[in-house]
């Protein structure tokens, strides 16, 4: 019955139906399905709730980029032993991971506390007093040393990639001991998920974080003036800063909100090529609207990742444009390549194609200008010619043979009169393809800036498909690995219920602290000396910032 | 395992004329329709995708190459050849009309040669989009002279191995066609 609604709309308001999938209605959790469609060039999500009514979601903004990101589908290596064992598991109940779910973790957060030091009035990610049901979440040094166990029990690939999280994770006075922890079960690269501010306030702290195990900082970053970022506007610089002399790198995220930051997605970049030497990446996340909104409000706030991509075009006049961009799972090749030549299963970037997408930049330095890979390296015969030879590989054809071959035919992709200077990319793909081991492709990223984009879903635009594809996930100490889109956008099953489970009421953990929650708050110190001294910023946000705005 | 010979049993190719009398100084376009033969589009079922899947064998690629000749009193002269691949990528599908119909977790996405996603809701139509080609050739008319030209067209497939079929690589040639150019 509801098919038949939503496809005789479709025909009267001359819609190009692209394929069904399923969802969850926003208002109910209830699982239905929903029609992707095309119309006015833009990919829209419609479903319709038995209760609740009809839901029509901006899903992507751009079909042309929809069906070229498309073409790399690629379904993951599925888990050998998943923690859920239900032979029929209804997506999205029952996430831990499932026998449904297709991608090994890429990136597993650990959230060590729910505290923050900030009190942002749109996060949901910090435990705030005089809620109902408020706990102090705050895993042991043990849980979080099976949390990390468990990842590394995934099979046929370990994970390999933690992300610390919060609230804010600094505010762990233990901190350095729990990365010690995460490196000493076997994870090569951990991420530190923070605003900033502890390290501005502390800049110590990044040399210790940094010896103790943590590969780079994960920082949020919204905007180039007080405006757009009121969260660590004044703060950033100093952590970047602290960073710097630390040798830590730093990727930003920027979470991109249309009418209120997207007018600075390329100033952010350009803040990220003046400070090359310690940002590795931006990394671009399109807001994920939570709560209850209108569909006017939504229409005002909502923007995909074509519709920052064009954005990024169209604000750097074509510097890094839309072409420039491929999805994530386009680096499935790559691995397939890798596999056939080591017939050992590897690290694989599976997830849907419209959940993440990512260039390389490189900085010319002669004219100061970032150039996109794809203007020197023909990334589709790339691509489509390691596809053929793992194909070759696996047809028992000699590996050595194709090997050689790939060897003489790897510089030819690249074209060295429009590579920039001291850049020799050709080399850099030679030694990923063939030492195919972290250190090569963290060579390959020490060389460039990495734009990404990551679009996480909400329950809008939730589309089952997706979420079974996730491989940014949760550890929880019960044990499970539940993909973010689940963890976060049903908070009521997932997030809420298990740091209920493991935490404790705000006031027990006050009386065991001797602390207040409030006490560690940040009071905004390095704004309120920047007024004080009359420059209306300080002289390092100054400094970092000139010649980014505008 | 699919049997390569019904691959090679009957493929269906054609070349005809789109411009069968064309100007000294204009083009002449021919056309290359190939497709493989139905026993073995048969063969190919929802099954035989959900094994390969299960086994990991989740991309399928075909290489056609179409070589066009112009025939000569003693053998051939090449003019043109072009190379392309058509893809399949195997994935479960969260679509109920899918699964309803075809009671089928396991689908097929289309890549053309153009590097686009291809979406179907057929599985027929899936198999015509892998399996079959049409291309138009153009080349300018002086490439063949004044006069009656002979051509035909030489269509290679290559398929590599996979769970349910073995590599192979086959061709096929069509008939020969005659083309006129004229004075302007």
């Amino acid at each position: 019955m509801i098919s038949t609604q939503v496809d005789k709309e479709i025909k009267e308001q001359k819609e190009n139906p692209i394929k069904m999938t399923q969802s969850i209605c926003p208002e109910c959790n209830r699982i239905i399905e929903a029609q992707i469609f095309e119309r006015d060039s833009k990919v829209y999500m419609r479903k319709v709730c038995p209760v609740h009514g009809e839901t029509e979601e901006l899903y992507f903004g751009d079909y042309d980029m929809y069906r070229r990101f498309s073409a790399y589908w690629d379904d993951g290596k599925m888990q050998e032993a998943p923690n859920v064992k239900m032979d029929k598991c209804q997506c999205p109940t029952n996430c831990g991971l499932c026998t449904n779910h297709l991608s090994h973790t890429g990136l597993a957060n650990i959230i060590v506390t729910n505290r923050c030091d900030l009190t942002c009035w749109y996060c949901f990610f910090y435990v705030k007093k005089g809620l109902e049901g408020a706990y102090v979440y705050e895993p042991t040094l043990d849980q979080i040393r099976d949390m990390v166990r468990t990842l590394r029990a995934e099979r046929p690939v370990p994970g390999n990639s933690v992300q610390i999280t919060g609230g804010e994770p600094t505010m762990r006075d233990d901190l350095p001991e729990i990365i010690k922890i995460i490196k000493e079960e076997g994870v090569d690269h951990v991420q530190l998920n923070t605003n900033g501010i502890n390290l501005a306030l502390h800049p110590e702290l990044a040399k210790i974080y940094k010896e103790a195990g943590v590969s780079n900082l994960y920082m949020s970053f919204d905007g180039v003036t007080a405006r757009t970022n009121p969260k660590n506007h004044w703060e950033a610089p100093y952590a970047i800063e602290a960073c710097r002399k630390a040798n830590l790198g730093v990727v930003l995220v920027p979470t991109v909100i249309k009418s209120v930051n997207d007018h600075e997605v390329y100033d952010i970049i350009k803040y990220a090529k003046q400070n090359i030497d310690v940002v590795r990446a931006v990394n671009f996340q399109p807001v994920s609207l939570t709560g209850r909104m209108s569909k006017k409000e939504r229409e005002k706030y909502r923007i995909t990742i074509p519709d920052v991509i064009k954005r990024i075009e169209e604000l750097s006049g074509g510097e890094i444009a839309r072409d420039d961009w491929y999805p994530v799972p386009s680096c499935s090749p790559v691995t397939h390549f890798i596999e056939a030549i080591t017939t050992r299963k590897q690290y694989e970037l599976s997830i849907h194609f419209a959940c993440g997408a990512g260039t390389y930049v490189y900085l010319d330095r002669k004219n100061g200008r970032l150039v996109p890979i794809t203007r020197f390296v023909d990334v589709n015969g790339l691509v489509e010619f390691l596809d053929e030879v793992a194909d070759e590989i696996n047809s028992g054809s000699n590996k050595y043979l194709q090997l050689a071959r790939v060897a003489l035919k790897i510089r030819g992709f690249v074209d060295g009169s429009k590579q920039p200077e001291g850049l020799d990319l050709g080399k850099l793909l030679f030694d990923i393809l063939f030492k195919h081991d972290y250190s090569s492709m963290g060579r390959l990223q020490m060389n460039s800036l990495f734009l990404g984009m990551m679009h996480f879903q909400d329950k809008y635009n939730h589309d089952e498909e997706r979420l079974q594809r996730c491989d940014i996930h949760y550890l929880t100490p019960d044990m499970r690995i539940i993909p973010f889109c689940s963890f976060n956008v049903i908070p009521e099953w997932y997030r809420d219920r298990i740091q209920k489970k493991y935490g404790m009421p705000i006031e027990e953990w006050e009386r065991q602290h001797h602390e207040k929650l409030e006490d560690r708050l940040y009071r905004g110190q390095l704004r309120k000396q920047a007024i004080k001294e009359g420059v209306g910023q300080s002289c390092l946000v100054n400094e970092m910032l000139s010649g980014v705005t505008g | 395992m699919i049997s390569i010979q019904e691959i090679k049993n009957d493929p269906v190719i054609r070349l005809s004329a789109l411009t069968p009398t064309s100007d000294y100084s204009g083009t002449v376009s021919v056309k290359v329709d190939f497709s493989f033969p139905d026993q073995f589009l048969d063969s190919i079922t929802l099954e035989t995708l959900r094994q390969a899947y299960k086994s990991s064998d989740r991309r399928f690629r075909v290489k056609y190459t179409i070589k066009l000749y112009k025939l000569m009193p003693i053998g051939a002269k090449k003019l043109r050849e072009i190379s392309f691949a058509k893809k399949w990528t195997l994935y479960w599908t969260r679509d109920p009309m899918i699964l309803e119909t075809y009671k089928a977790y396991i689908w097929v996405l289309g890549i053309d040669k153009d590097g686009y996603a291809v979406f179907f809701q057929d599985f027929d139509r899936a198999k015509r989009f892998l399996f079959s080609i049409s291309e138009t050739l153009t080349l300018a008319a002086n490439e063949l002279g004044i006069g009656t030209s002979t051509l035909n067209a030489k269509v290679e497939v290559k398929i590599w191995r996979h769970t349910f079929i073995n590599a192979t690589k086959f061709s096929v040639k069509s008939k020969p066609i005659k083309l006129s150019v004229i004075k302007d």
